[in-house]
């Protein structure tokens, strides 16, 4: 295959203060080929998206990149041209496109989408106008825009989320180039959705012999999507093979780290993760030998004498370690045995919080006047239960409600109606004393460990101030034993109790938030997306704290998600939501083996497994469409326009949720038995066809 | 490693953020610069009739319009009167009016956003549109008229100048404490369960101030300036007492033949401001965290 672009050690370096720089990108080395995917997988602050802007010398001052990037097509070192060169805008959009991860802000929105792409593909290709439009259409079709003539001339905020991240991808290769580096282009989106424009991404690059560069810290995707994987860490490259040579005989202890600290959907629950120990490198104090020394199990004392070297250590696989691939595999024999077993936990029969036929609707304002002109049902008619000391899985793209469930648990919204019946008292209806004595005993975790801690707060007053709201220790002295108890559990030293949020790191920090929510001895925790925000290595430590923590304290954990491997990890029972609905509803196990509801079929399909033979070997469901806006609710399932299997009674009628036995439910006309023979035949053969 | 972070919480708590505030203020040298000529300044104010050789008002009829002497520094003005006694007194006029005319903006202002936020509704808009009322009169137009009710003493001056900024910290007062309101550890101190006023006490009062201060300290530095504006106009403080303003008013018309009488206390306003909004940009600087280093 013919190299398309070479870069040879780049180093990329910014100030720290007058004296010092410091290395983002330190010596990396990599090459794309023609027509073939590579992935660059690494944690926040690895260097993976410094290197990519470096090769198109997008780094701006006082930021400096030196090195050297060779482009096909182009005479000597690109970046010896310098950033404003005519050559180097001729390659940045004309050679190499790249998309980034904000669909939102990468558009300019005063322009319409149709302008933006004619008016790169006029730059870029030299065509007159007309035919620039022609084009445009034409790409706009290629990447799966319906009626693409109509939406030319319509505006970014017309569009979703999705669908203006196909046309970045429109404008990018309406300019013809041959390497699309896509970075964290589909991070922001869901899963159904990402799989949609990876899936395009790749019958584009096959299509028209692209040459692709996945930039994640995902690595199921990395699994599913490229050929050859370079493994970042520190701003070095410390591994890179080919996929499969890659996933079966990973050799450098970080992507070994990696791949066991991942959840993954196919992988049973008998298991705690592994973590990788420590925290991220800060890039501004990095050790002059191994980057990831600290935290590398493997370490030995020949470590730091100085840079490790890349070495080969089969076909195209590189690896960076002291240690050579005899070694670590003898070293590797000896810890492996101490992979631990999940705690043993006690769910009782006793049920704990219980959501009766809950709904929430918000009213939608509009004009001038500010009328009620509708209302949004955000959580339309929910009802669920969830044991003592039982952790309740709940999994749906964004604008599902789930959020709002939570929400309503937590009475920081009133519901429009239902019940909420925590400890058989409703929720909805406590008020005063009755109302803190039960917030007491149910309280939350956040998504996001910047926000949901107070800037000015030390962590010791943040940790102790529901011991003081519900008057739980008697005295200074006590209070003091508690919060450094508390500390002391989740993980912390508890001598930083007179620090603020900030100078926390993000796993520290919800860690922090934890110890909130555990102050004061609640039986239910509400964790609303707890460990979205971290890095791949922190949110194994975070989950596993979790799992420990229920084990420990017979707490019970409403667990909301969008990444389902996790949700499997640590959910008994898991609930699917669909537009407000209860679509499914099965212990965790089960739910995974063997989905019901289409829509649970597809989302599973969607989430990649990190090891590419297990996935391949999927079913794969292309999920048609997008998540309808809840503003115009279909009047039958909610779920049928996307359906494969939709039937006609299923555009009028929406379905009950009904027990299917063994413990789960499920809201659809296929699984119908007491509504009569027929309709149970017409929905087998329908499958059949399908 | 290790030691360095147990070393690093040894001597955490109040005392090491005060330091790091510090440190953080002081960092770049033109902030250093600036806050040594704002204490300057404030010293000369302060301590004014110690710095002042002469009464700033006596008249001597006999050696108006002198230059530069051992015996008057800069000079006197048309009225005889010590021109550098003048400026020191100035300093002080301009200082306690712009201190002043801040201070009850600040905190009336402030008051009023939290009213505004708090309350939402008819009461939210009823403020929001006195606002926009009051910014909408031309300031001259409004002090004119205030002047003429209330007279022209220097508290008076203070208070009338107040009422022209009060808008902007009712608006930003409410905004900040919209957004915290809107935050994930307020709902986290309600879920827990926290009260009312306890809630207002420590978690939102400490958060929304911040920007008040900072936006307080630049605004010392306009009102300094509208005051010598007003002064200039003849519309400020009244007449014997020394205003910046008010002098170079005075000295117009020998500016040719006494440039040093309009020049001096030109380039005292100038270097107040200056050193104010220098100080001003430096303390922004410290109490926004993101500018911190996220790890100190």
């Amino acid at each position: 295959m013919k190299t398309l672009v070479r870069a040879e050690h780049i180093v990329t370096t910014f100030p720290v203060d007058r004296k010092r720089r410091f290395a983002a990108v330190d010596g990396v080395s990599l090459e794309l080929r023609r027509g073939e995917i590579v992935g660059l997988v690494g944690e926040s602050g690895s260097g993976k998206s410094v290197t990519s802007m470096s090769m198109l010398q997008l780094i701006l001052p006082p930021g400096k990149v030196e090195g050297k990037v060779f482009v096909d097509g182009f005479e000597g070192d690109t970046l010896a041209f310098g950033a404003d060169s005519d050559q180097v805008r001729q390659i940045r959009g004309g050679k190499i496109g790249m998309i980034f991860q904000e669909p939102m802000t990468s558009l300019d929105p005063v322009l319409t989408v149709g302008r933006q792409i004619q008016e790169n593909i006029m730059t870029h290709l030299h065509l007159p106008k007309a035919e620039a439009k022609a084009r445009a259409v034409e790409m706009m079709k290629a990447v799966g825009i319906p009626d693409p003539e109509t939406r030319f001339g319509q505006y970014p905020s017309q569009f979703s989320g999705g669908m203006r991240q196909r046309i970045m991808i429109a404008m990018v290769l309406a300019a013809e180039p041959d390497v699309l580096i896509a970075d964290e282009a589909t991070t922001a989106l869901d899963v159904t959705t990402q799989a949609l424009i990876l899936d395009l991404i790749q019958d584009l690059a096959r299509q028209r012999d692209l040459t692709v560069v996945i930039v994640t810290h995902n690595l199921g995707l990395i699994a599913r999507y490229a050929d050859r994987i370079y493994v970042m860490y520190g701003g070095n490259i410390v591994e890179s093979a080919e996929k499969y040579e890659l996933f079966d005989h990973p050799i450098h202890p970080y992507t070994h780290g990696l791949l066991a600290a991942v959840p993954r959907l196919d992988a049973g629950k008998r298991h705690m993760l592994v973590p990788i120990e420590g925290l991220p490198p800060n890039p501004a104090d990095l050790p002059p030998y191994c980057k990831f020394y600290d935290r590398c199990p493997y370490r030995e004392e020949a470590c730091t004498q100085g840079p490790c070297a890349l070495y080969q250590a089969g076909e195209g696989h590189f690896v960076r370690c002291a240690l050579t691939q005899e070694a670590l595999a003898d070293k590797r024999g000896r810890l492996e045995g101490v992979r631990r077993l999940m705690p043993d936990k006690t769910v009782s029969q006793e049920i704990c919080l219980e959501v009766k036929d809950l709904r929430m609707d918000f009213p939608i304002y509009r004009g001038l006047l500010k009328q009620k002109v509708g209302e949004v049902h955000a959580v339309d008619g929910i009802s669920l239960h969830v044991h003592a000391g039982e952790t309740l899985g709940v999994v749906g793209e964004s604008g599902c409600g789930k959020s709002t469930l939570a929400k309503c648990v937590m009475r920081a919204l009133k519901p429009t109606a239902g019940q909420i019946l925590f400890h058989g008292e409703d929720l909805g209806t406590l008020t005063g004393r009755k109302l803190k004595r039960a917030r007491s005993k149910l309280s939350m975790i956040f998504q996001d460990p910047f926000s949901s801690l107070d800037p000015r707060q030390t962590a010791g007053s943040i940790v102790g101030e529901p011991l003081k709201i519900h008057g739980l220790v008697r005295d200074r002295a006590q209070y003091d034993a508690r919060v450094d108890e508390l500390l002391r559990i989740v993980g912390l030293d508890p001598t930083f109790r007179d620090r603020l949020p900030r100078e926390f790191s993000g796993g520290q920090r919800q860690r922090l938030g934890i110890a909130r929510a555990l102050a004061s001895e609640p039986d239910m925790i509400v964790c609303d997306e707890p460990i979205s925000a971290l890095d791949v290595s922190i949110q194994a430590q975070v989950i596993n704290l979790l799992i420990d923590l229920q084990a420990r304290l017979k707490i019970a954990y409403l667990f909301i998600a969008h990444d389902l491997s996790v949700v499997k990890h640590i959910s008994d029972r898991i609930v699917v939501m669909y537009l407000g609905r209860v679509v499914e509803l099965a212990p965790a196990e089960r739910l995974y083996e063997s989905p019901l509801h289409p829509y649970t079929k597809a989302l599973l399909s969607a989430v990649p497994v990190s090891d590419p033979h297990v996935d391949l070997a999927r079913e794969r469901i292309e999920l048609r469409g997008e998540v309808p806006s809840v503003m115009d609710h279909p009047a039958g399932c909610a779920f049928c326009g996307r359906c494969r299997y939709a039937m006609d009674r299923c555009r009028t009628e929406a379905p009950m949720l009904r027990d299917q036995g063994d413990g789960r439910q499920v809201a659809c006309f296929l699984y119908e038995r007491e509504a009569g023979e027929r309709d149970g035949r017409e929905g087998g053969t329908e499958h059949g066809e399908a | 490693m290790r030691e360095k972070i147990e070393a690093r919480a040894a001597h955490s708590g109040r005392g090491r953020r005060a330091r790091q505030f510090l440190r953080a203020l002081f960092h770049r040298k033109i902030v250093l610069v600036g806050s040594i000529g704002t204490i300057f300044f404030v010293l000369i104010a302060l301590f004014a009739p110690l710095v002042a050789p002469y009464d700033p008002n006596v008249i001597d009829k006999g050696a108006y319009l002198l230059g530069m002497s051992p015996l008057h520094p800069l000079g006197t003005d048309l009225y005889g009167r010590d021109l550098f006694s003048r400026l020191v007194f100035g300093a002080r006029v301009s200082l306690l009016t712009g201190v002043t005319a801040t201070l009850i903006a600040a905190a009336a202002g402030s008051l009023l956003g939290i009213v505004a936020a708090y309350y939402g509704g008819i009461v939210d808009k009823i403020l929001l549109r006195a606002c926009e009322t009051l910014d909408a009169i031309p300031y001259i137009a409004l002090t004119m008229a205030l002047v003429a009710i209330l007279g022209n003493g220097m508290l008076n001056m203070a208070v009338i100048m107040c009422s022209t900024c009060v808008p902007f910290f009712v608006r930003m007062m409410r905004a900040s404490v919209l957004s915290i309101l809107n935050s994930d550890y307020i709902l986290a101190a309600k879920l827990s369960g926290q009260s009312e006023w306890k809630l207002w006490l420590k978690h939102i009062l400490p958060n929304s101030v911040s920007p008040i201060i900072v936006s307080a300290t630049q605004n010392v530095g306009n009102t300094i300036m509208m005051e010598s504006g007003l002064s200039f106009l003849g519309i400020g403080i009244s007449v014997p007492m020394a205003s910046w303003g008010a002098i170079i008013s005075e000295a117009r018309p020998y500016l040719t033949t006494h440039p040093l009488y309009v020049l001096a206390p030109c380039a005292c306003l100038a270097a107040l401001i200056i050193c104010l909004n220098l100080f001003g940009d430096g303390i922004r600087d410290a109490l926004d965290p993101s500018l911190r280093g996220e790890t100190a």
